[in-house]
C-alpha cells in the first residue's frame, strides 16, 4: 500500500476512528499511521481513555421505578 | 383496525426497554431530576400517540430520542438556564493533549475525577454540543442514528462532537489542575 495520511489528517479522524465512525476507506490508513507514528499512537491512547471514561460515567443511572410505574399505568389506562 | 404490530402492547414491548436511556438523556438535557421525569413521561405519551406511524422493525430508540429531543426543545429548553457560549481556539485543536503529553500522556487524570464532576462538566456544555456528546459518547448511539434523530448532516454532527469533546476535556483538565491531579502548563 503506498497511500499514506499525515499526522494532521490522522488526528482529525482519531476520535471518530476510536468510535468506529471514521470516514469510509480511512481505517487501514489510520491504523498504518498509528503503527508507524509514536506521537499519534500516544495521542490515540489519551483519546481512547477519555472516551472510555465518558462512556462509563452515569451509565448506571436508571429510570426511577416510580416513573416507570407511572408510565405503565398511563399506558394501560390508554390501551383500548 | 390497527395492525397487530402497532397495538399498545407492542408499543410497550418496543418502547419500555429504552426508558433508562430516555431518562439519562433527559437528565442531561434538562439538568435536573423533576423536569427529566416530566420530559420522559411526555415523550412516552407522544410516542404512544404517534405509534401508528412507527414502522415495525425500524430503530425504536432513535425514534424515541427524536421525540424526546423535539419535546425538550419545544417545551423545556426555555426553562433551563443555558451556559454561556464558550470560545474555542481553532488554531489549537489538541491543546489539552499537548498540555499533558509529557506528564500524563495516557490521560490517567480523567479516571481520578469523580462521576458527579464529570456529569456536571457535561451539563455545563452548550446545548448543541451537550446533546450530541451524550447521545454518542455516553449512550453509544451511532453517528447515523444521531444525525437522523437530530436532523443534522453527518459533517455537522462530527464537528459538534469534536468541539464538544474539546470543551469537556478543557473543563476536566481545569478541574484536575485545581484538584492537583496534574501540574499546570500553559494551555491556549
Amino acid at each position: 500500500m503506498t497511500e499514506r495520511i499525515d499526522c494532521d489528517r490522522a488526528l482529525a479522524e482519531l476520535q471518530d476512528y476510536l468510535r468506529r465512525e471514521e470516514s469510509p476507506g480511512l481505517t487501514p490508513l489510520i491504523e498504518a499511521h498509528l503503527e508507524r507514528c509514536a506521537p499519534c499512537f500516544r495521542h490515540a491512547s489519551f483519546e481512547r481513555n477519555f472516551l472510555e471514561m465518558l462512556g462509563s460515567r452515569g451509565a448506571g443511572i436508571r429510570c426511577p421505578d416510580t416513573l416507570r410505574q407511572r408510565i405503565l399505568d398511563i399506558l394501560r389506562r390508554q390501551a383500548p | 383496525m390497527a395492525h397487530p404490530a402497532t397495538t399498545p402492547t407492542s408499543f410497550e414491548r418496543e418502547a419500555l426497554p429504552h426508558l433508562d436511556t430516555l431518562y439519562r438523556v433527559a437528565l442531561r438535557l434538562t439538568g435536573d431530576d423533576a423536569p427529566a421525569q416530566d420530559l420522559v413521561q411526555d415523550t412516552m405519551l407522544r410516542a404512544l400517540r404517534g405509534w401508528g406511524g412507527f414502522r415495525p422493525g425500524s430503530n425504536a430508540r432513535a425514534w424515541l430520542v427524536t421525540i424526546l429531543r423535539n419535546t425538550f426543545i419545544n417545551e423545556y429548553r426555555r426553562r433551563r438556564r443555558e451556559p454561556a457560549m464558550v470560545e474555542l481556539d481553532d488554531a489549537a485543536p489538541h491543546a489539552i493533549y499537548d498540555a499533558v503529553a509529557d506528564a500524563d500522556p495516557e490521560g490517567s487524570f480523567f479516571a481520578r475525577i469523580v462521576d458527579e464532576r464529570v456529569l456536571a462538566a457535561v451539563d455545563a456544555l452548550p446545548a448543541e454540543f451537550r446533546e450530541v456528546l451524550v447521545l454518542s459518547d455516553m449512550e453509544g448511539m451511532s453517528y447515523a442514528e444521531i444525525a437522523a434523530a437530530l436532523a443534522i448532516p453527518l459533517g455537522t454532527l462530527k464537528s459538534r462532537l469534536f468541539r464538544g469533546r474539546r470543551l469537556l476535556q478543557r473543563q476536566l483538565y481545569d478541574h484536575a489542575l485545581a484538584m492537583g491531579y496534574i501540574s499546570p502548563r500553559e494551555v491556549r
